[in-house]
């Protein structure tokens, strides 16, 4: 049964590493900071304790994109490691 | 036979939830009132996506996935029964807003829980791929 299943080669593996990346290091990071971009620039027209507020939103936003990057990173460096280790086994054989 | 294997798997959700509960008892007693709320949330949604990957894998190489769909089928199926288990905890034994029960998907508001049951959902047929030794 477990012969005939499909084994990633390395190439996917790697592949799937640097969508990780740009997803949780790249795009997801930009959204965030559009998005608090958007809410700073509305809250310049208000009054002050909602400008506060909204300014408090954004800390509390921005505040996700460490953990995202550092899980991306971390989840990519598995993915692109398993990739090294059947690169250089391929090689091998 | 190979229905078994679908039907163990989703079985075997019953432990990744033991795995969510300590990892919640974790955060509260050991790091949470020193990190923060924020941070501890961080942190332990962290620590549960390597746990989870970390019992994937054991199940995986316990009862070996047949197929892609297979894979999907298992995900799907814990994906649903874990969000209606937070669901249900939340809304009808804590009694809490529905605005509370879902506040935690809310990555604006720096809380990353949403990866949990995107994981849940993708773990099992990445780790059929993997094909980890």
């Amino acid at each position: 049964m477990s012969a005939a299943r499909p084994k990633s080669s390395w190439a996917s593996v790697a592949v799937l590493g640097l969508f990780v990346l740009v997803l949780f290091d790249v795009i997801v990071p930009l959204a965030l900071e559009w998005w608090a971009d958007g809410n700073a620039r509305t809250a310049r027209h208000l009054d002050t304790a909602s400008a506060m507020s909204a300014a408090f939103q954004n800390v509390v936003a921005l505040h996700a994109i460490l953990p995202l990057r550092i899980i991306g990173g971390l989840a990519t460096a598995l993915c692109w490691a398993i990739a090294l280790s059947r690169f250089l086994a391929r090689r091998r054989a | 036979m190979e229905r078994i294997v679908v039907v163990k798997h989703i079985a075997a959700w019953l432990g990744m939830m033991a795995l969510a509960v300590a990892n919640g008892i974790a955060r509260d007693k050991l790091y949470g009132p020193r990190v923060g709320e924020l941070a501890g949330h961080q942190f332990s949604t962290a620590i549960l996506l390597i746990l989870f990957g970390a019992y994937f894998y054991g199940l995986e190489r316990l009862w070996p996935i047949y197929s892609a769909g297979a894979a999907w089928l298992i995900g799907v199926t814990w994906l649903i029964m874990t969000l209606l288990f937070e669901t249900a905890l939340g809304r009808f034994v804590a009694r809490e807003p529905w605005r509370k029960v879902f506040a935690d998907y809310n990555i604006l508001r720096g809380r990353l829980w949403i990866l949990v049951p995107a994981w849940v959902l993708c773990g099992p047929y990445v780790v059929f791929r993997l094909h980890l030794p």
